[in-house]
């Protein structure tokens, strides 16, 4: 057992990006690599957050739009507006490829702000007192920065029980 | 040579299932010795081959196999000797690799017989075995040195020398040396004697002898065992020190053993398997060569084919294909209809060439896999631990490059569950687990790919071990090592080089060269993973397309993104003419010749272009008559169609498409991904989807 | 030690021998022959019948053989205590009726010492 003084001393290293104007973190240990964004295959009659497929290093990889995934389209801030007005904002260019249960995959995100390093104590529960523009099940917690806090994705679980059972229908076809 | 090429494959295909059938009965005995029903069909099979081969003029061979018949035939009767059946079954097993060896020179043309001093010797040693069978006593048990230090470990084990002298008045002193070792052996066991073993065991003693045993009995329990037999004038047990139990085993016993091999005839197993030493090491190391499937042996016209040879055949028949198209083509540009016509009679047997040889190509898993029971026989028996070997879904068909190409790595894996997964009986009863170790290796096929499994109930995969060593060798820090998950573990399992790392058998259990594997797998297109658990077992995923990692594919382009189109499941393509579309109720067709066949348009079907786009006029092109089976077609329209060429199949691990739809994909030269139809799905899927009643072509 | 005495069959077709054995085992005073037989077959039913503590087994006999009759008897009990009575030069059948499960054999002709000697270490009885 860690006791809670030891945890506080623990950090953690967040990869913190953006999507539609708001800003993500995940943690970095579930991630293998950052890369620009190149050429994504679309594929045909698939689920709408999935970009397509990517060449990432000789394997074939999927890509998952974030903004699709987590529904932000919809939630377009003012902020982002105001960048795409003003030219500054450039969509989907990066590629995180994360390890969700043993088969690689790739978010596309728009921007990488950077990575911090973060105290695990400063990642806490969501709490109904924070307002969130992702559904909850995608939520890994909370995290406190000075300026404001940021929203902790769960990687494993932005590809839902769900999704992954169906799957395993099409497979059994 | 008077044997008609009629009746030399006639003789061939039945030698061959003979041969099948003599393995397969000499597993069931293998299985259940009691049982002496494998016992009389291997009679009758050697009986049958006896026939078959003098038949042939092989009649040493014939007399190799009398020999068989005539000891089975006695053997029917009195029940195989529990210490003797292994050589037994070894030597069934070396002769049906020597039976090979000559079906195999035959089929080449090779009719040379065995040689008769071979046969003599054969026989001699034949004789030998019967007699061994019936009248050795094997009652004296060498320990080897690798053996000594568990049996000195074991603290129950009291070591004696045992000196007797028997009554003058003894006459049949074999009977008596018999009953006094086998009185002795229920107790414990003789591990060695002097004079030697093998003189003792024939008798051959003037009056007095030593023998050292060992037992879980004391002294006088052991003397008491003494006292019930006759004919003892005199005897003494003495303790033995455990470094005189050592000195004797490593000195005397090694120096007897080695006279031993010199001065001992050959056993016949050694006689056979030594005259075809090249063969033998063909099937106990690459098991199968897949020039030499059983599937070919079992059909009754037989031949041998070169995979290769196969795959050259299906390539330049693709290339046919196309310069066939293409010539049709300008003989219509030109309109040239009687030659064309004469060229679109020439689809029928193109088409059935074609699926000819795509079957040729599948062959089911069991082909191979049956060869397995045989590995597993062979590396248990070398490493003395008892393992059975279950098949699960050996009716999966799959390519046969793929099978040869997978089958280095499933051996792979056998022979390292074996040597490090399993443990001893030993052990595995400590475990309380069945003293026989299990291999399952279960086939499954969904859709694109064919999963194998192969899973031992052996120690598994120590990962705290693995991650102190990847610690150790400085891969990770002690920080982040502590942080690995088993699948860090796993990963890192697999990393070239970590498992050849000194010590890493007792680590991982796992010897080197799993990295090897997953680097195969994953050339053919596949995946390969771990998953393992202490003292419980490890499963080895492997996952593989089932098609042929190469295809010859025709490259289009839909609404501006590249696909291909494989080759095989094109008829004909064609210009894309409007005035031979009709309409029949809501489905459209397209007007081949007389026949109607339904009109699928790829970018539809794909859903690539928003619907603004999709009304307006639709500037296709291309007609590609694509084909399901014989009356099953369609015809695929698209924009443009590009070059043929061969592409290496990707096939999609896991899947967030209609995975029916897409065979796989392939990385073109500059990087990019072109995905590769699955042109039977797609209309399968469009015949549903639309509701055609029938999913034929209307005639 | 109980007073019972131990009951001995014997399976002989010589009625000679077996007239032999039963004077030298009688004389013993503690065991006694409950039956005689003249072949492997009678042996196996008197065997059934009396489930002797010891049986003395001749090999060459019309009927049913030593071997086969030790073979059919052990299957019966296998605890059973079968002492083969042979001729010189049997060797070879000797050794086959051990392995069978003879517990021990003895020579014509035979010494009443090695009678007793039988009785003694396969009764574990001692003479008196």
């Amino acid at each position: 057992m860690i006791s809670e003084s030891e945890k506080s001393k623990q950090m953690v290293s967040v990869i913190l990006f953006e999507i539609e104007g708001e800003q993500f973190g995940i943690d970095l240990l579930t991630a293998r690599e950052i890369i620009p964004k190149g050429q994504i295959r679309r594929l045909p009659q698939t689920f709408e957050f999935v970009e397509g497929i990517f060449n990432y290093r000789g394997d074939i990889i999927y890509i998952i739009n974030l903004s699709k995934k987590l529904r932000l389209a919809e939630f377009k801030t003012l902020k982002k507006k105001e960048m795409e007005l003003s030219g500054e904002y450039e969509a989907n260019s990066y590629i995180i490829v994360v390890s969700i249960n043993n088969i690689d995959t790739g978010f596309l995100v728009d921007r990488i702000i950077n990575i911090s390093h973060v105290k695990a104590s400063s990642i806490i529960e969501l709490s109904p007192i924070f307002e969130t523009s992702v559904s909850i099940e995608y939520i890994k917690g909370i995290i406190k920065f000075e300026d404001r806090p940021r929203i902790m994705l769960d990687v494993e679980k932005v590809l839902t029980e769900a999704e992954q059972v169906q799957i395993q229908k099409e497979l059994n076809i | 040579m008077s044997i008609s090429k009629d009746d030399l494959k006639l003789f061939i295909s039945e030698a061959e299932d003979l041969v099948q059938k003599v393995e397969d009965e000499v597993f069931k005995l293998e299985n259940d010795p009691n049982n002496i029903k494998p016992v009389q069909e291997l009679y009758f099979a050697f009986h049958t081959l006896k026939g078959l081969t003098a038949m042939a003029n092989l009649n040493n061979v014939s007399k190799f196999c009398h020999h068989f018949e005539s000891f089975l035939d006695k053997t029917k009767e009195t029940k195989i000797d529990v210490d003797k059946r292994d050589d037994f079954i070894k030597l069934l097993f070396d002769s049906l690799d020597l039976l090979r060896s000559i079906l195999k020179n035959v089929k080449k043309g090779d009719f040379s017989d065995i040689d008769e001093n071979f046969l003599n010797s054969i026989k001699e040693s034949f004789e030998d075995f019967e007699m061994a069978s019936e009248a050795s006593l094997s009652l004296i048990n060498p320990i080897t040195p690798d053996k000594i230090k568990n049996i000195l470990d074991d603290k129950k084990n009291f070591f004696y020398k045992i000196y007797i002298r028997l009554q003058p008045t003894c006459v049949f002193k074999k009977v008596r040396l018999f009953i006094i070792f086998r009185a002795l052996n229920e107790f414990g066991q003789i591990f060695f004697s002097k004079p030697d073993p093998d003189i003792l065991e024939e008798g051959d003693v003037k009056i007095d002898f030593e023998i050292f045993y060992f037992s879980q009995k004391k002294e006088n329990e052991i003397t008491k065992v003494l006292d019930e037999i006759l004919e003892i004038e005199n005897k003494v047990v003495t303790s033995l020190k455990n470094d005189e139990v050592k000195n004797l085993v490593e000195i005397d016993i090694v120096n007897w053993s080695k006279r031993e091999k010199k001065k001992v005839k050959k056993t016949t197993a050694e006689q056979i398997s030594g005259r075809d030493q090249k063969l033998k090491r063909e099937t106990l190391a690459k098991i199968s060569t897949i020039e030499e499937t059983f599937e070919d042996e079992g059909k009754i016209t037989s031949v041998k084919v070169n995979i290769d040879v196969l795959e050259k055949l299906m390539n330049y028949f693709s290339e046919l294909v196309v310069n066939k198209n293409q010539i049709t083509q300008v003989l219509k540009n030109k309109g040239e209809l009687d030659l064309s016509r004469m060229f679109d009679e020439m689809d029928k047997p193109f088409l059935e060439i074609q699926e000819i040889i795509f079957d040729l190509k599948l062959v089911r898993v069991e082909s191979t896999f049956r060869r397995y029971r045989r590995l597993v026989r062979d590396v248990g028996q070398e490493v003395g631990k008892k393992v059975q070997l279950i098949l699960e879904g050996t009716n999966v068909e799959i390519d046969r490059k793929i099978l040869e190409e997978l089958n280095g790595s499933i051996i792979h894996l056998i022979r390292n569950a074996i040597y490090h997964g399993i443990e001893t009986a030993n052990e595995r009863k400590k475990q309380k687990k069945d003293e026989t170790g299990t291999i399952r290796i279960a086939t499954l096929r969904r859709a694109g790919m064919i999963f194998i499994e192969v899973e031992d109930d052996g120690r598994g995969i120590d990962y705290e071990n693995v991650r102190r060593k990847a610690i150790e060798k400085n891969i990770y820090s002690k920080e982040e090592g502590r942080d690995l998950t088993t699948e860090d573990l796993n990963r890192i399992i697999l990393m070239p080089g970590f498992s050849s790392l000194e010590g890493a058998d007792q680590i991982s259990g796992r010897g080197m060269g799993l990295a090897i594997v997953a680097d195969k797998i994953k050339e053919l297109g596949g995946s390969f993973s771990i998953q393992s658990e202490k003292d419980i077992g490890t499963i080895f995923k492997l996952m593989v397309p089932f098609t042929r990692a190469i295809i010859n594919a025709q490259l289009i382009r839909v609404s501006g993104d590249l696909f291909a189109i494989p080759t095989e499941n094109i008829k004909q393509i064609y210009l894309y003419d409007k005035a031979l579309v009709e309409n029949v109720g809501n489905a459209e067709y397209y007007k081949i010749n007389s026949d109607l066949i339904p009109i699928i348009y790829l970018n539809q079907y794909l859903k690539f272009d928003d619907e603004e786009k999709l009304q307006k006029e639709y500037k296709s092109k291309i007609a590609v008559w694509v084909k399901k089976d014989e009356n099953i077609s369609a015809i695929f329209v698209l924009d443009e169609i590009l070059q043929q060429m061969n592409v290496v199949v990707k096939p999609f691990k896991f899947s967030y498409s209609d995975l029916y739809n897409i065979l796989g994909s392939t990385i073109m030269s500059d990087g990019s991904i072109c995905l590769i139809l699955d042109v039977l799905s797609i209309i399968t899927s469009y015949m549903i989807e639309n509701k055609f009643s029938k999913l034929t072509t209307i005639q | 030690m109980t007073n019972e005495k131990k009951r001995i069959l014997i399976v002989d077709d010589a009625q000679f021998t077996r007239n032999i054995l039963k004077n030298i085992m009688n004389k013993t005073g503690y065991v006694e022959i409950v039956g005689e037989a003249a072949n492997g077959k009678e042996g196996i039913e008197l065997f059934k019948k009396l489930k002797p503590d010891m049986i003395t087994m001749d090999l060459v006999m019309p009927e049913k053989g030593g071997i086969e009759t030790i073979e059919e008897i052990l299957k019966i009990d296998p605890k059973a205590l079968i002492v083969v009575v042979s001729a010189l030069g049997q060797e070879a059948l000797v050794l086959e009726a051990a392995k069978k499960g003879a517990k021990d054999f003895i020579q014509k002709p035979f010494k009443t010492e090695q009678i007793l000697e039988v009785l003694e270490r396969i009764l574990k009885k001692k003479v008196e």
